[in-house]
């Protein structure tokens, strides 16, 4: 596996190489004075973050700042690393496919970098996401890892097979047997068609759609491209960690909200989860007829899994602030602080495998960061500004949108 | 594989989990001992021992021929049964009724259906522990079925068969596939060409018949030859024929039975009947049953409903325990499930009902544990108890089968899943003394609580259910009692409340201050208003529901400044309270006497008296007031009915007294008029129609505002009076005792300070407080030291909400001052509750009164003491560790 992620890194920089000259700042940008959450070490108070061609060249208290550097002063500010959202499906035109089995379409020929979705990821502090193909296809779409400023899709990418999406609810009329009796014979076609190019070395399919298929799905067997998986209760979990067994799958789990019942069988076998967007709920027991509040973060905390936050399937109409309220949700029944910023940051980044270029400040990785006006996760605190690789793309000085709803409300 | 996912906070959680998940504790022996244990094969043993070894059964037998390790647990079940685990050989619970559209579906498997996350209590407190899982009902071949057991935690372990029998259903259910199957189309990204419509299998069970053998036929070939070519439906039934898998047949019908027997024959397969109805064409082929089946599974009535069938019907309907016997016989294993997934809560009473068919209780029982066990393949774990099986199993009440024999609790793995809820609890609470709260001092201090009650003190033998608490060192005493607080209604009552309103339901039982006021080991509180004169006051429990334990539980008075007012105004009111109360007295005597007489003029004018009443049922007291719709709630001004209760006949009169009755201080109150005479007006007409010889006599008019003056002047509920000066307490002394006689408490008595000879000689009782150091003229009284000397019996209150909590401890303050612990402790229980009542059911300790008790770390009052857990009603409402 650390092999694939070093093949993408290669070729993630080959292209990153081609491109800079023309999509990547020239500039240094220096951010003084701040207090820096790293999310690799402990805080540094009154730091620098020096930025020099898209990517960290330094973190510390004492970094000497280049005559030509851009100074943005952060006194009296907070310094973290960018936002990771690590499953959303909101910067997709459409979220869903209706053909059950797509595994070799991609999510980037359905992005749209002028949907408000980025402006308000921006505005939020999310500089990465993970875009994933919603719950309601059997084998979706190939997600893929992409920044959130930029004008072309390409020039955005930050991992282009993040993963191909498989779901364990059933569609439709149909069963949870027939839907899973349906999802292996897929898999077991691939693997199939797997051991015969491999005899023969080549593929005898005349049909290139079916091969473009038999690829992606084998791919997916090889552990190529990581698995996925969506477990809308907890017992899908059981028969997901069987596909992961029998195939040999590369796993990243996404939950509904039941699966906190499942979450020792999570825990067991040592995955790490994204969880749903409903953090809290009622639930009423069918026997005695008795409520009881359920709290999805503390259940999975107790459990020892590590876990992130999404905002997909929220009943709110927030946007990737919500986020930030999830964390502070998770914080308040019991969640260490430190622990729910990481979630949100180099978790992220290490459940979709990109925390070699994103999640914490370090030299070498992207420029991507934002400066609070205050402690993280306080209801007072705004992004003031958000660097997305060494540019600074949004600030809320220059917010108009943000003023004008200000305004309004008479503030 | 995942090192790269990890965060390094989670990482050490990760391994603590792992850590915890492994193994590390040392064995864990359980012996039960019961007094008969059906294993499931054989005979029943008596006096029989279950050794229980880490969730595996490692011994079985009797008594005496059986050597129990030393370090097990026992568990002496007395006259209990052990029974193993129940098994069912077919449920729907992997929704197996929620049918896909096609009609062979192989592929499918119930094990993917199945959660492992939903609550299965139900089926477990029946007994049920391992059930079989039906991938479908209504399609010809809908899947393959699982086994898997309904307790116990890691799903894994759960599974006991993932891949089970390949169902067929050749039954009527089937007869209906979804009539064209279209496969889905529409707009899609891979061009697929359009199939066109297919009919399914079966309309009719010719075309089940052709098309499974062709099925069967062409799956034999694949498993002989080369793999199938990528269908589904072949795979699947191709690799299940060619592992040996079981073919469980639904078969009702005796041409559906023939057809399920020639398959079996002509393609050689293991072979389960399920729900086999018509067997009697077939009973002379018995004998060969055996080579030819692994099994039958039968479906047992539904308890409890009638079904109604046609007449034709009917005619042809088989009771479905006809052939069992026959079955059994012949050495064919059989299988008792219910007919519904409603009905495995009561699988005993299902398979009992087979007894019918002349099954005996070991053959019966057998059907449902070994029988299925071996039919769906699980025997190695489950169905019997012997050494090296799953230690399932059932305690019951009395042998399987039995009349009003029930499971009292589900064992899986060795762990109870289910255990019968006892109504009362019993709770066992041990430590070093024990305060009665009448003066005496026990060193056996052991409480059996049952319920919310003490059922006994001292070393007596509780259930081998009981809940132990045992307190080292502590000291046991009763509940404290606070004679006036102002915990009730989350506030201040305000305005002045008259007599007829009952305070009990006004209760909070929300208000925060409540679980504070009890942290100190108050349990039960009076309250009322703090106004006025003739108020209402009530009493209740701290527990979590305020229950109401008087209502009224004593009346209020006020001798304030203005004496001369004061005294007439007290004195009408006493007056007229007597004067109702005096009524009713005359009312029942006369009764009493209509009533000896009725009995004496013989039995003959019973039946006419009844037969009047029963024609007329508007007809009101004069005669019997049985059968009386208590009509007193529609009064506008009455609060409910009356609380106690006693006096079934006194509240058949339907009142129409003005709203605010009752709701007069003595010092507005009119001449009004007796009750009687209004109610006389409101019953002549009626008295007029029935003139008769002996007439009953007449029922006064109930009034709520007067009502508790009769349970003040029998001497049930005291007066509660206030009186703070010397004059005013003489004059307190003079109507209530001197004049009426009435059960007196006295509160506020600063003035004793000046005047201590002041109630020598008088039966009264005193409440203290707030204060309960009372300075005059430079005098300070130490006023429960004083009535401690004077004789008077005593109780506290603390006219506080929050301010309950402190009350034992400025009650520790007058000990600390020269009062005696044991008198302080019994104002605070047993005296206190005295004063209010000679019947309370709360203050001392005592067997039969309420368990409401408080453990302290050292003797009561000590400086020390501390309160370790306070106990209302039987239940633990707060623990010094947990911080409740």
């Amino acid at each position: 596996m650390v092999n694939t992620i070093c093949k993408a890194g290669l070729c993630l920089s080959g292209l990153l190489g081609l491109l800079a000259p023309t999509l990547v700042a020239q500039e240094s940008i220096a951010v003084q004075g701040g207090r820096i959450l790293t999310m690799a070490g402990p805080a540094i108070e009154d730091g620098t973050v020096l930025i020099r061609n898209g990517k960290i060249a330094a973190v510390g208290a004492d970094v000497k700042i280049p005559i030509d550097a851009r100074v943005i002063d952060a006194t009296g500010k907070v310094v973290m690393p960018g936002f990771v959202e690590a499953h959303s499906a909101a910067a997709m035109s459409r979220s869903n496919e209706t053909n059950p089995v797509v595994p070799y379409l991609s999510v980037l020929d359905t992005i749209d970098p002028m949907r408000s979705y980025f402006e308000d990821a921006r505005r939020n502090g999310v500089t990465t996401v993970a875009v994933v193909p919603a719950n309601r296809t059997m084998i979706g779409g190939q997600s893929a890892v992409i920044k959130t400023a930029g004008t072309f899709i390409d020039a955005m990418i930050l991992r282009r097979d993040a993963g191909i999406k498989v779901s364990l609810e059933p569609q439709g009329n149909s069963s949870r047997m027939g839907h899973l009796a349906a999802l292996r014979h897929q898999l077991d076609e691939a693997k199939k068609a797997l051991t015969e190019t491999e005899k023969t070395k080549e593929g005898a399919e005349d049909d290139a759609s079916e091969k473009a298929l038999q690829v992606a799905l084998q791919r997916l067997i090889k552990g190529e491209i990581p698995a996925i998986l969506y477990c809308d209760g907890a017992m899908d979990v059981g028969p997901a960690l069987k596909l992961v067994k029998d195939y040999g799958l590369k796993p990243i789990l996404v939950l509904g909200r039941d699966c906190y019942k499942a979450a020792d069988q999570i825990a067991e076998a040592g995955l790490p989860v994204i969880l749903d967007a409903n953090l809290v709920f009622w639930e009423t027991d069918p026997r005695t007829g008795e409520d009881r509040k359920i709290v999805v973060t503390e259940a999975f905390r107790k459990a020892g899994v590590p876990f992130t936050f999404q905002v997909d399937g929220s009943n709110t109409n927030l946007g990737t602030s919500y986020l930030w309220y999830q964390a502070a949700t998770a914080v308040k029944y019991g969640l260490p602080r430190d622990e729910a910023l990481a979630a949100l940051t180099i978790g992220s980044a290490r459940i979709l495998g990109v925390d070699r270029f994103v999640g914490s400040l370090e030299p070498g990785k992207e420029g991507d960061l934002v400066i609070l006006t205050g402690e993280p996760l306080e209801v007072q605190t705004w992004v003031d500004t958000t660097i997305v690789r060494g540019e600074v793309v949004y600030e809320r000085a220059n917010d108009r949108q943000l003023q004008r709803l200000l305004d309004d409300s008479g503030q | 594989m995942c090192a790269a996912f990890r965060i390094p906070g989670f990482g050490v959680a990760a391994v603590l989990v792992a850590l915890s998940l492994c193994p590390l504790e040392a064995s864990e022996s359980h012996a039960y001992f019961a007094r008969r244990i059906w294993t499931g094969q054989g005979a029943a043993i008596e006096n029989g021992v279950l050794v229980v070894v880490d969730g595996k059964v490692t011994v079985v037998g009797p008594r005496t021929a059986t050597s129990v390790p030393t370090d097990a647990v026992r568990h002496d079940l007395g006259d209990q049964v052990i029974i193993p685990g129940l098994v069912v050989a077919e449920t729907s619970l992997a929704g197996g009724a929620n049918d896909v559209e096609q009609a062979l579906t192989p592929q499918n498997s119930a094990s993917d259906g199945f959660d492992f996350y939903a609550d299965r209590t139900v089926p477990l407190s029946g007994g049920v522990t391992t059930v079989q899982l039906s991938p479908g009902a209504q399609r010809l071949m809908p899947g393959v079925g699982a086994v898997v057991k309904l307790g116990g935690s890691d799903p894994e372990q759960r599974m006991l068969r993932s891949h089970e029998g390949l169902r067929l259903v050749l039954s009527d259910e089937s007869r209906n596939p979804p009539t064209i199957y279209e496969p889905p189309v529409g707009a899609v990204s891979v061009d697929r060409p359009l199939e066109p419509t297919r009919p399914q299998l079966s309309s009719t069970l010719g075309s089940a018949a052709a098309g499974l053998r062709a099925i069967f036929g062409a799956a034999r070939r694949n498993t002989a030859s080369a793999p199938t070519n990528g269908d589904p439906v072949m795979q699947a039934l191709a690799s299940h024929l060619f592992l040996g898998g079981t073919v469980r047949t639904t078969a009702h019908t005796a041409p559906e039975i023939r057809l399920a027997l020639e398959l079996a024959r002509e393609f050689d397969l293991r072979m389960v009947l399920v729900d086999p109805s018509e067997l009697r064409p077939f009973s002379a082929h018995f004998a060969e049953w055996p080579q030819r089946l692994q099994g039958v599974v039968f479906r047992g009535r539904r308890p409890g409903r009638i079904s109604n069938p046609s007449a034709e019907q009917a005619g042809k309907q088989h009771d479905p325990w006809e052939s069992a016997r026959a079955l059994v016989d012949a050495g064919l294993r059989i299988a008792i499930r219910p007919d519904d997934d409603d009905d495995l809560e009561d699988l005993l009473f299902v398979a009992g009902q087979f007894r019918q068919g002349d099954l005996t209780v070991e053959q019966t029982l057998r059907a449902i544990t070994s029988g299925p066990a071996e039919i769906l393949g699980v025997s190695d774990r489950v169905g019997t108890l012997a050494k090296g099986r799953d230690a399932d199993f059932v305690v019951l009440s009395r042998d399987p089968f039995a009349l009003h024999s029930h499971v009292l609790a589900t064992y899986v793995d060795g762990r109870a899943v289910y255990r019968r809820e006892t109504t009362e609890r019993t709770t066992v609470i041990r430590a070093d003394a024990l305060y009665t709260g009448n003066g005496t001092v026990r060193s056996d201090a052991t409480v059996v609580v049952q319920g919310k009650t003490v059922r006994g003190i001292g070393d007596i033998s509780a259930g081998p259910d009981a809940t132990i608490r045992s307190f080292p060192g502590a000291v046991i005493v009763p509940g404290f009692v606070d004679l006036g607080s102002g915990l009730g209604v989350g506030g201040s009552l305000g305005d002045e409340v008259s007599l007829e309103t009952k305070l009990g339901d006004q209760l909070d039982a929300t208000d925060p201050a409540i679980a504070i006021a009890r942290q100190s080991g108050v349990t039960t509180v009076l309250f009322g208003s703090s106004n006025g004169s003739a108020t209402p006051l009530v009493a209740f429990k701290l527990g979590d529901d305020t229950r109401v334990v008087g209502d009224p539980v004593a009346i209020r008075f006020r001798l304030g400044e203005n004496l001369r007012s004061d005294v007439p105004g007290l004195e009408r009111t006493l007056d007229r309270g007597k004067a109702y109360h005096e009524e009713w007295l005359r009312y029942e005597k006369a009764l009493a006497e209509y009533e000896a007489r009725q009995r004496e003029a013989g039995p003959s004018e019973t039946p006419t008296e009844e037969k009047a009443s029963t024609e007329d049922p508007d007809q009101a007291g004069p005669s019997e007031g049985e059968g009386q719709e208590n009509v007193e709630g529609r009064r506008p001004g009455g609060r409910g009915t009356e609380g106690r209760g006693r006096r079934p006949r006194g509240e058949g009169e339907s009142g129409d007294g003005p709203p605010g009755r009752g709701r007069e201080r003595g010092t507005d109150d009119g001449d009004e008029p007796a009750p009687s005479e209004e109610g006389e007006t409101d019953s002549d007409t009626k008295a007029d129609e029935e003139e008769k010889k002996d007439e009953a006599p007449k029922k006064p008019q109930a009034n709520a505002g007067l009502e508790p003056y009769r349970l003040l002047f029998t001497g049930q509920i005291p007066a509660f009076v206030e009186a703070r000066r010397g004059d005013a307490i003489e004059a307190a002394l003079e109507l209530f005792r001197t004049k009426h006689d009435l059960r007196t408490v006295l509160i506020g008595v600063d003035d004793l300070a000046r005047f201590p000879d002041l109630l020598d000689g008088h039966d009264v009782s005193v409440c203290a407080g707030p204060q309960l150091f009372v300075t005059r003229d430079h005098q300070r009284m130490n006023l429960p030291l004083h009535l401690s000397q004077a004789g008077i019996p005593f109780g506290f209150q603390s006219r506080a909400t929050t301010g309950v909590r402190d009350l034992p401890a400025v009650v520790q303050y007058a000990v600390s001052q020269g009062l005696s612990a044991s008198e302080a402790l019994q104002g605070l229980s047993g005296v206190a509750a005295q004063v209010l009542s000679d019947t309370s059911t709360f203050g001392a300790l005592a067997v039969g009164h309420d368990a409401d008790l408080v453990v302290l770390s050292g003797p009561p009052f000590e400086l020390g003491s501390q309160v370790l857990a306070v106990m209302i009603d039987g239940r633990w409402v707060y623990e010094k560790e947990s911080g409740r």
